[in-house]
């Protein structure tokens, strides 16, 4: 995001409600910066621990790359960073601006907000009705999918830019809304979300052990005990309701029973969830629907009817009909409910706010702005079913709004990008495939003991691993039409095919197809090409950085590696170079074909006595070109090293595997350029 | 290799009334005889025993003698200059000229002299490209090609002007000639190829060595097919095989010339000289049969000794060819 | 376009010597598209000069070289030569990756400085595939292509024969060596295909040569100078 070079953007940072810039902190963790990744994620969303466990990834949808295989694992990657503790504390912003602004709800919209008000330094008191700030994240989701300390972490970071937290405090009973503005508050955010449970409007809905699914959350997460009885029959199809059933089977329930109106395709929840429930035991009870709840001073039987899907209704989804005759009964202890939740609003229509009539709060989309001036709303509070990025999306734009407001400008919204198209048939069988990097999860039998996070988290080897199969889609080359000279070169070197040249253009155009495989852009012969990605510079700042610590050592002969960052073979050797002494620097490419001969003599130029390249072999080549372009790029080069007079042992092409063998190559040259001395003749 | 030579008696002869040359080939192939030429070539030096030497083992044996003009590129005595030695020897020359290392005006003014010098049989060629010589980067110059060379000399002869239109006074009387390769691609058009070299003037043609000769007589059929050999005296070129060595030589390394297989195999069976000199006369026996062959061209290159016992055995014997001197044609 | 290729780096060592500054200049044209002198070869040219004048300390006496980088549209024309009006002034010689036309206006516009070649311009040509090329005219003024099925023989024919091929024609290929393919094969093989083989009969007139140095006009294209 933000590049100006780019005007589609790649699908993933498009299709979010933020759009957090994955492609760029999927490209970064490639190259191993995870703290500039998470620097990155961070500058967006202030939710990066939860997000990267529960958001409910429309980049991943959206991902090109699942035309080829599968998506890139976003979610697991940003959670990644999330989890690596990064030492990265932020300053808390000067205040700016005298306004003070209220939030309503400690949920991740008003937590959103007031992060970015108090960035733009405003101060920010949020009320929170209950005892602990993050809403429907601390009451509602549960804590093997999101454990608390990833959620506090947030929060955390939030609170620490300065932002006031005042819990138990209910706006409406404790404090009149009005109340704030005349306490001084100049605008106000309305976060509530939506807690009132929906009801089934069914006879016996209100015998004991009838519970709705978020009383259940919100005693066990406040740490209440909880009788679930052996059998429970769970009602409904979202993640509420597979959460509810997972949850149940971890305080005790021995069987839970999922009932479903309409068939598994139509489930309104994640497809992990689902299967991490199928694989806990949880029975689906689908195209069946609750018709009346018995029992003599308690729950006893739940009886339900068969349901066939019709035609499809408003929401797309096919409309459940029941199937007279149908019948059946279920023997229970407890039944949860989870058929959704609506936000409770007297207090805000009495304070002369518009309610909709599907009763959220009605905004302004883009502003957020309600029908009364100076109050704004946002997350599950105006949406139905909403989720955690859309809250977050919500507090951001609300926050930019209020900021607008208050200095009465007119509002300036973030663009939404529009998305670059699928990547054209052709394309897809030149792109090598790679399956995803799965993630451990933990055993069943341990994870219904208790609420231990169930998904275990990416090792930084295998963060790395996944995040190398983005395609970096729009990020790729771009040619200057200055400089073309329309010579074919890129149109006949790319492994993809993508550079065309028409006779209308006269100049080469490179489409959104790229894989950034850098080949064009050594190759180009009038250098018109670049890669859009700012992230890639084809080793120049490596190899700098590398010369750079040669320099504060006297340490000869000297010796530049470069290795490739895709192969396998080469995971973590450079750390073993750079601690190995003083003599061999790493410089690690993405990709050997990204290596410019020029770069090669320009290291020499800095002094360097000996090159080496380690690359892949040539089936692993995930560019499948790179490494043949970069062995006949260095055979040229030999023969010009030669030219000059250099000696020829100067510069070696060095197969990293097996390791042992390439540490004694290298050992073997180390030695050698000893007897040879520096290129130079003076010193 | 473009040095095409050879020959065989054709059977018709025309207009034997009117000589355009008056040399002794000319006459002898119009007469309708047999007729039978070798090659001579120059040394690659100022030796002029050396034209002496071969000319005085060739005497006697041929009808006339072919002296090259710089073969395969290499750099030797120059072939009018041979041609002289040979006339006052008594001998009657057939000058070789390329298109190789002069351009229109070096070529006229050359075959003028030739002419003045007592030369009457002119072979044109396109020549070897320098890339096979002994000076490799030396620039072609091409400015002609055979085709071009001989209307060029056709007309200097028959309309007394240069290429340039200029009128001369004396023109020089050439018998003209051509070489052939009919083992060379594309197969189909080399007939098509000789009748523009007859339509720009050739009147006789040497052939490249024939060691297929199924091959060459089907190239025959196509010419008697188009009328050329009753408008162009046909010799068909041999040489006898030294050795299995030049056999394989021949085969691989001779642009343009056919060794079948089978010949090969009896130079490695008997891996003699004899052999390779009753293979060459198997094939002039062959080729005298067949129709509008009129002579045989022997290109015995260093192996001048073995034209005797060759055109012996052959019974080409003896040479209806008086000796003749050194008189300018014009 | 004009195919020319690197020169060795033996002749550029010898051209550089020990001068201590030198400029490289490319051209945006033909070299750029047969890619032996765009910016990115004066980019290379540069670098492993310095290198090796890194590495030559001693024997180029000390002297360190500094290069002077440049790549212009087109080095044959004289808008985009005027262009380095005023540059290259401390340096002591100029190294063109231009073909023998660009190194040429170079060198005019540069009378007091030495100019280099640093590629050899072999000839005009066409790209058969990435990388490979074959010669295609000579620019002999006088195209007889019209009458020899779109081949040209003068460029395409090792002796440039214009009345088919001569005796070496073997298997489709040329002589002179198995690499170049028989033009008189091809242009046999296009008449054939278009049943018009009859017109190889006819005797191909002596060729006019275009008289050189070449010079042309064309009288519609000329810009007056305005006197001042
Ligand atoms: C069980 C469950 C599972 C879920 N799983 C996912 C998931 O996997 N992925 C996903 O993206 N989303 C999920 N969601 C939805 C997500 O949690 C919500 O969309 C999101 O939390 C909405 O944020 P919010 O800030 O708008 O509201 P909330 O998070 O609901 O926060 C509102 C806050 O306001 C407080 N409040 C309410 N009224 C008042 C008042 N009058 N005065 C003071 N404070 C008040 C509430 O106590 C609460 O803390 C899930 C929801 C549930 C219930
Ligand atoms: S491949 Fe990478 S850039 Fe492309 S959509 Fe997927 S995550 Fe985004
Ligand atoms: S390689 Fe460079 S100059 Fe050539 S067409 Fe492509 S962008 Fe243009
Ligand atoms: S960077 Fe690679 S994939 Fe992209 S256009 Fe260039 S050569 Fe093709």
């Amino acid at each position: 995001m933000d590049n100006p070079n780019i005007i589609e953007e790649a699908p993933c940072i498009a299709a979010c409600a933020i759009n957090q810039d994955a492609r760029d902190y999927v490209q970064l963790i490639a190259r191993g910066r995870f703290e500039e990744a998470f620097q990155l994620v961070r500058s967006k969303n202030p939710f990066p621990a939860s997000c990267g466990r529960i958001c409910t990834r429309r980049c991943e949808e959206a991902c090109r790359r699942s035309a080829v295989d599968e998506p890139i694992a976003i979610a697991w990657l940003k959670r990644f960073l999330a989890d690596k503790d990064l030492d990265l504390p932020q300053e808390k912003p000067p205040q700016e601006y005298p306004e003070k602004i209220a939030i309503i709800g400690a949920g991740p919209a008003g937590l959103s907000a007031a992060n970015d008000l108090a960035l733009m330094g405003y101060q920010c008191v949020i009320f929170e009705e209950l005892l602990e700030p993050g809403g429907m994240l601390s009451v509602g989701v549960p804590r093997y999918r999101l454990p608390r300390q990833s959620l506090d972490k947030d929060i955390n970071e939030t609170l620490s830019l300065g932002v006031e937290l005042r819990t138990g405090v209910k706006i409406g009973k404790d404090l009149p809304i009005d109340s704030l503005f005349q306490e001084g508050f100049k605008a106000v955010f309305v976060a509530i979300g939506a807690h009132r449970p929906s009801r089934l409007n069914i006879p016996g809905e209100d015998l004991p052990g009838v519970i709705p699914a978020l009383e259940l959350f919100r005693k066990i997460s406040i740490g209440g005990g909880v009788k679930i009885g052996h059998k429970v029959a769970i009602i409904g199809g979202g993640d509420t309701a597979l959460d509810a059933a997972r949850t149940a089977l971890r305080i005790g329930a021995r069987e839970a029973s999922l009932v479903y109106r309409r068939s598994l395709e139509e489930m309104p929840c994640e497809e992990e969830g689902r299967r991490e429930a199928e694989e806990e035991g949880i029975k689906f009870f689908l195209l069946a629907a609750p018709v009346e709840i018995l029992g003599k001073n308690k729950v006893e039987t739940l009886k339900c009817i068969r349901m066939r899907l019709g035609d499809p209704d408003s929401s797309g989804r096919r409309r459940p009909i029941p199937i007279p005759g149908s019948e059946f009964t279920l023997e229970v202890d407890k039944v949860l409910v989870a058929i959704g939740q609506s936000p409770e609003l007297d207090t805000f229509s009495k304070a002369g706010i518009r309610i909709t009539p599907k009763d959220l709060i009605g905004v302004d989309e883009e502003t957020m702005a309600t029908s009364r001036p100076g109050v704004f709303a946002g997350g599950d509070a105006v949406l139905v079913g909403g989720t955690l990025i859309e809250a977050v999306a919500h507090g951001k734009r609300a926050a930019r709004a209020i900021h607008s407001y208050l200095r009465g400008e007119k509002p300036v919204m973030p663009q939404r990008p529009s998305p670059l198209k699928d990547l054209s048939p052709q394309r897809l069988s030149l792109i090598k495939r790679t399956p995803r990097e799965r993630m451990s999860t933990l055993p069943v039998e341990s994870r219904l003991r208790d609420f231990g996070e169930v998904e275990l988290g990416y090792s930084d080897q295998l963060a790395v691993a996944e995040a190398r199969r983005c395609l970096n889609c729009g990020a790729g080359a771009v040619v200057d039409p200055e400089l073309c000279a329309a010579c074919l070169t890129c149109v006949r070197v790319c492994p993809y095919d993508v550079p065309e040249i028409s006779q209308e253009e006269r100049v080469a155009k490179i489409g959104p197809d790229c894989q950034s495989c850098g080949i064009c852009v050594v190759e180009c012969p009038a250098r018109a090409i670049t890669l859009k990605d700012r992230y890639e510079d084809q080793g120049r700042i490596a190899l700098e950085r590398a010369l750079q610590t040669f320099s504060l050592k006297d340490g000869r002969p000297r010796i530049i590696t470069f290795l490739c960052q895709y192969d396998p073979h080469c995971a973590g050797l450079s750390q073993v170079l750079d601690e190995a002494g003083e003599n061999v620097r790493a410089v690690e490419v993405s990709c050997v074909g990204k290596i410019d001969p020029l770069l090669i003599l320009k290291a020499f130029e800095m002094g360097v006595d000996g090159v080496v390249v380690a690359a892949c072999s040539p089936g692993d080549c995930p560019f499948q070109k790179g490494h043949s372009w970069a062995k006949k790029r260095f055979d040229h080069l030999v023969v010009h090293i030669a030219a000059l007079g250099m000696e020829r042992q100067r510069l070696q092409w060095f197969s990293p595997s097996p390791r042992e063998q390439f540490l004694r190559k290298l050992g073997g040259m180390l030695e050698e350029l000893k007897k040879l001395g520096a290129v130079s003749s003076h010193n | 290799m473009d040095e095409e030579k050879t020959a065989k008696p054709s059977a018709e002869v025309q207009e034997t009334s009117r000589l355009k040359s008056g040399s002794n080939l000319e006459r002898l192939l119009k007469e309708g005889k047999f007729v039978v030429t070798a090659e001579l070539g120059p040394p690659r030096g100022a030796a002029r025993e050396t034209v002496e030497r071969k000319a005085n083992i060739l005497r006697g044996y041929a009808d006339a003698f072919n002296i090259t003009d710089c073969q395969t590129s290499v750099v030797r005595m120059s072939s009018i200059a041979s041609g002289v030695i040979l006339l006052e020897m008594g001998l009657e020359p057939v000058i070789q000229m390329t298109c190789r290392d002069r351009n229109r005006i070096g070529l006229q003014s050359d075959l003028l002299g030739a002419a003045a010098l007592g030369m009457k049989n002119l072979l044109c060629l396109t020549g070897d490209h320098p890339k096979f010589g002994d000076h490799p980067g030396a620039k072609p110059v091409f400015d002609l090609d055979s085709i071009q060379l001989l209307s060029v000399v056709k007309a200097m002869r028959d309309e007394k002007r240069l290429q340039s239109g200029t009128k001369i006074e004396v023109e020089p009387r050439f018998f003209l000639g051509a070489a052939e390769n009919p083992f060379a691609d594309p197969f189909a058009f080399r007939a098509r190829r000789l009748a523009k070299k007859i339509e720009a003037g050739a009147e006789f043609i040497q052939t490249q060595i024939v060691y297929n000769v199924e091959r060459f007589a089907q190239w025959m059929t196509a010419v008697r097919a188009m009328g050329l050999h009753k408008k162009a005296f046909i010799l068909a070129g041999v040489t006898p095989l030294k050795s299995l060595g030049m056999a394989r030589y021949m085969k691989n390394n001779v642009p343009g010339l056919e060794v079948p297989d089978e010949i090969i195999a009896r130079m490695e069976k008997k891996k003699s000289k004899t052999e390779g000199i009753d293979i060459c006369l198997e094939i002039i026996e062959k080729l005298r049969k067949i129709e509008g062959v009129a002579g045989i061209h022997i290109m015995a290159v260093e192996w001048e000794e073995v034209v005797p016992q060759l055109v012996e055995r052959a019974s080409l014997l003896p040479r209806p060819t008086p000796s003749i001197s050194a008189v300018p044609t014009c | 376009m004009i195919v020319a290729r690197p020169k060795s780096f033996e002749d550029i060592k010898r051209y550089v010597g020990n001068r201590k500054k030198v400029a490289i200049v490319g051209c945006g044209g033909c070299v750029t598209v047969r890619p032996v002198g765009g910016q990115k070869q004066v980019q290379e040219l540069a670098a492993l000069l310095r290198l090796w004048a890194k590495k030559e300390a001693l024997t180029r006496g000390s002297q360190p070289l500094t290069i002077e980088e440049e790549t212009i549209l087109r080095q044959c024309e004289p808008e985009f030569i005027n262009s380095l009006e005023g540059r290259f002034k401390d340096c002591e010689a100029i190294i063109s990756l231009a073909c023998g036309v660009g190194v040429q206006c170079l060198a005019d516009k540069f009378p007091e400085l030495e100019v280099f070649p640093g590629v050899d311009a072999v000839f005009m040509g066409a790209t058969i595939e990435p990388g490979l090329y074959w010669e295609r005219c000579v620019g002999c003024g006088n195209c007889i292509i019209g009458e020899t099925g779109g081949l040209c023989p003068v460029s395409r024919c090792a002796k440039s024969l214009l009345n088919g091929p001569c005796g070496g024609s073997l298997g489709g290929h040329c002589e002179v060596s198995p690499e170049t393919p028989c033009v008189w094969q091809l242009i046999y093989e296009r008449m054939e295909q278009r049943g018009n083989l009859g017109a190889l009969d006819r005797i191909m007139p002596i060729k006019d040569w275009s008289v050189r140095p070449g010079r042309l006009v064309l009288e519609h294209l000329r810009v007056e100078k305005k006197e001042s």
